[in-house]
């Protein structure tokens, strides 16, 4: 009988279950982490509310817009301030991440394009910030 | 005396379970902090702000028609709104998204899963239109790097 050979059967197919069971317990983790944080919360509603602004501007607009709250929430987790905002005007789609290695994910319906987005950090802090573009 | 302990678990059971674990703890997240922020009341209208005005100009009906010529980006509006147009005149409908919105936006008063619309009679042109605007879009979790 081979009972060196049922060991290591058993050993392998015990580390597989521990590796997948760590796997799925991060990510849960993270996704929790990420509620708690409200960062979820606060990603949906820039989304949306940019979503909102590029529908209903104007050509040739500039505009700012006061996103302080992603910024504290943006400290809190570790996310780099430049990479909160994202705006793909191919598929016209807006990405806000306000938590490690996710974003929300929103379309606008205009055909519009968006120049220049940027987050301006007033006074240098967390304070008070501003997410500035402008639209062609 | 049995040493060989418990019978090992199957792989197609501890995916169950850990689904199993998964789902509530989801569902309980869901349940404590809400759906999120419901704009598509708000997306709905601004759809309508960019459809309307559109008709008083271009003949929606004319061939080669598309609603890029509205400043509306039609690959978007096709996954998960409805644009829906019917001149009254000769009941010629014109239409892009998702048809179904179109009966699903009279029972939106059931369930929030149902799309929020916003539909207008609309002269323009000399002809009678109705208008029917729809949106059930919602933000998506997407990894990112």
């Amino acid at each position: 009988m081979n009972k060196r050979g049922d060991f290591d059967n058993v050993a392998t197919r015990e580390f597989l279950y521990l590796v997948v069971f760590l796997a799925f317990f991060i990510i849960l983790l993270l996704y929790v982490r990420g509620y708690t944080q409200q960062a979820v919360l606060w990603e949906d509603y820039y989304a949306k509310q940019l979503a909102h602004l590029i529908d209903g501007s104007l050509p040739d607009t500039t505009i700012t817009m006061d996103v302080t709250q992603a910024t504290r929430i943006a400290h809190a987790t570790g996310k780099r301030y430049s990479d909160i905002f994202s705006i793909d005007n191919e598929n016209k789609q807006i990405s806000v991440s306000l938590r490690p290695g996710a974003a929300t994910r929103f379309s606008y319906l205009s055909n519009k394009t968006v120049l220049d987005p940027q987050i301006k950090l007033l006074s240098g802090g967390i304070d008070k910030n501003t997410f500035v573009f402008h639209i062609a | 005396m049995n040493r060989r302990g418990l019978e090992p678990i199957s792989f197609f059971g501890f995916f169950l379970l850990l689904i199993i674990l998964a789902s509530g703890i989801i569902w309980g997240i869901s349940v404590f902090y809400g759906k999120g922020y419901d704009y598509r009341s708000s997306e709905a209208q601004t759809l309508a702000d960019l459809t309307v005005p559109c008709l008083y100009t271009i003949d929606f009906f004319a061939e080669g028609f598309s609603l890029e010529q509205c400043g509306i980006n039609v690959k978007v509006v096709s996954e998960s709104h409805l644009v829906y147009v019917r001149r009254l005149s000769d009941n010629k409908e014109f239409y892009a998204g998702v048809l179904d919105y179109k009966n699903q936006c009279f029972l939106n008063h059931k369930s929030v899963a149902y799309p929020r619309c916003v539909s207008s009679s609309v002269s323009a042109r000399g002809e009678r239109y109705e208008v029917i605007v729809g949106t059930n879009q919602r933000s998506r979790s997407v990894a990112h790097v």
